[in-house]
């Protein structure tokens, strides 16, 4: 393991010390920057502060979105979850419009949430909606129709069995989708930021490339970089305890005695 | 009171039709202890599932209590064939879920929850969610639950039939020990012989799929029963052996039958 470890640093050592070395000897520093002055410029922007609002604008626009499609996805997955026939009706529909190039619409949501953050936010539930959509709607179908039927025979309405067994049952599901959607929502909210934003890491990123200053953009996509890592490090860490108790149960189907 | 008039229900298998249950009739009355007994596959489910009205007949009709059942008979307290615990509550917590569906206050919730673990002797088990409790304690749970408010009757689909033989005997007692102070009327699938003569008032016997009534027999030994005493005397050996002659019958056909369809 150590090895490979070993091999590995080796190969990045190589190509940042050939970067390096390249850079204003045989091609001109401005287009290809330098790996010393793009450390040197993330390290002066978190030290000088620079960086922490932009980061900020972007995490917000990702948390949003990410709460506001996770309260979607889920509220569809549980219809369609439970109306099996309106979800079979819908199917082909739904699985067009998951193949749909969702950025394509950012022309559109400018125009219906004018500018601002809101259609950063709407862009980024566009980019993860199908995700909670589909696992939210997978968990439904898979709770237990007995566990159903047994409280609708107890006198549950409705509601209280979907308050009762349906959501405690689907938890594990949304958290596991949320897990999987979380990167889409920062890759979201920064493309977003890309075309139209005025403040955040991919704001960044595009003014500093029209500004020639490539040292700024690849400062900016480090800073991204580092920022998913330790997400995908905090959800590999944390998500399967999350998981841990997992209440759901398998078999059976829930719309039927529903 | 249970009347059920020339029933038939069918199921979509693999593009096949199945009649689980034909022209079938049946009537329960108050306080009966009834034991359903017949070849796995006959249509006991399906009728347990008709009286609470979890599935319509495409024929006949069932009534309880002289009403129609046409929507989810509330009345009746049903242990399904599966384990239906919630898997995130303790024992506490699923015994006083139909309490948290009826909105009792929950100062009298307590009381209630308690008095019904006393009942089924889970004592000490309160606070344990159901994968930490064995199979025996997890239908004395469901047992709880069903109780707990008082249904008019009571549905149970095989309840202890995933039990090894002496626990099986243990709920058997507890089951006739609650039963004689709440005096539910029970409907009760098995496919055990033994445990249908030991604790029913009368046994029918389902003929292999579609179910009809091919026995319909009264258990008159004496209540309460000693399961010691009862299972070696001379009446249960001739009940059990007239009951046995004609289920033997239908599980053997059954068999041939389901041996030719493969
Ligand atoms: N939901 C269903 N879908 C398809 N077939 C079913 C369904 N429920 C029951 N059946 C079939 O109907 C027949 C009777 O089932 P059931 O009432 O569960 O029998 P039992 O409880 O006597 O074993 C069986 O052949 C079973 O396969
Ligand atoms: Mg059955």
């Amino acid at each position: 393991m150590w090895r490979i470890r070993l091999y590995q640093l080796i190969v990045l050592g190589v190509f940042l010390g050939g970067w390096e070395w390249v850079s204003d000897r045989h091609i001109r520093t401005l287009w290809i920057s330098k790996p010393s002055l793009i450390a040197e410029r993330t390290l002066d922007w978190f030290f000088s502060g620079f960086i922490y609002s932009h980061i900020l604008a972007t995490l917000q626009i990702a948390g949003l979105g990410l709460l506001i499609g996770t309260a979607i996805g889920v509220v569809f997955g549980i219809v369609l979850g439970l109306q099996r026939s309106l979800s079979r009706l819908l199917d082909p529909i739904l699985g067009g419009a998951y193949t749909l190039p969702r950025i394509a619409f950012l022309p559109v949501l400018l125009f219906w949430f004018g500018f601002g953050f809101r259609p950063l936010v709407a862009l980024v539930v566009l980019m993860i909606f199908f995700v909670l959509f589909y696992n939210t709607r997978a968990g439904v179908e898979s709770v237990d129709g007995d566990l159903v039927a047994s409280m609708r025979v107890m006198g549950a309405t409705r509601l209280q069995v979907i308050r009762m067994v349906i959501l405690p049952s689907i938890v594990p599901f949304v958290l596991a989708a949320m897990m999987i959607a979380a990167p889409y929502a920062l890759v979201g909210a920064i493309v977003g930021e890309i075309f139209i934003g005025s403040r955040g890491l991919g704001f960044l990123i595009v003014s500093s490339t029209g500004g020639l200053d490539l040292t700024g953009t690849f400062a900016a996509c480090l800073v991204v970089t580092v920022i998913s890592l330790i997400a995908t490090l905090v959800i590999a860490r944390h998500g399967p305890r999350l998981l841990g108790r997992s209440p759901g149960t398998i078999g059976g189907s829930a719309g039927a005695a529903f | 009171m249970i009347n059920i008039t020339g029933v038939s229900k069918s199921f979509e298998k693999d593009g096949q039709k199945i009649d689980a249950v034909k022209d079938f009739s049946l009537t329960v009355s108050d306080g009966e202890f009834v034991a359903l007994i017949g070849p796995s596959g006959c249509g006991k489910s399906t009728v347990l599932n008709m009286i609470a009205g979890l599935l319509a007949p495409e024929e006949g009709t069932v009534e309880y209590n002289g009403d129609l059942v046409t929507a989810i008979n509330t009345s009746v307290g049903y242990m399904t064939q599966k384990d239906s615990l919630l898997p995130w509550r303790t024992t506490e917590g699923n015994i006083s879920a139909p309490l948290d569906i009826r909105r009792v206050p929950k100062s009298e919730r307590a009381a209630l929850v308690s008095q019904a673990i006393e009942k089924v002797r889970l004592g000490g088990f309160e606070r344990h969610h159901p994968d930490e409790l064995s199979g025996g304690m997890r239908k004395r749970v469901l047992l709880a639950r069903t109780l707990i408010y008082e249904p008019d009757t009571l549905l149970m689909d095989e309840p202890f039939a995933a039990l090894d033989a002496l626990l099986k005997l243990v709920m058997q007692e507890e089951l006739l020990r609650i039963w004689s102070e709440a005096r539910a009327t029970v409907v009760y699938v098995t496919h055990d012989l033994t445990e249908a003569i030991s604790i029913a008032d009368r046994i029918v016997v389902f003929s292999k799929r579609p179910g009809r009534i091919v026995l319909d027999l009264p258990i008159e030994l004496e209540r309460p029963r000693d399961f010691d005493t009862i299972r070696s005397s001379p009446e249960f050996l001739k009940l059990h052996n007239r009951v046995w002659a004609t289920l033997r019958h239908e599980v053997v056909s059954q068999e041939e039958a389901s041996g030719e369809g493969r």
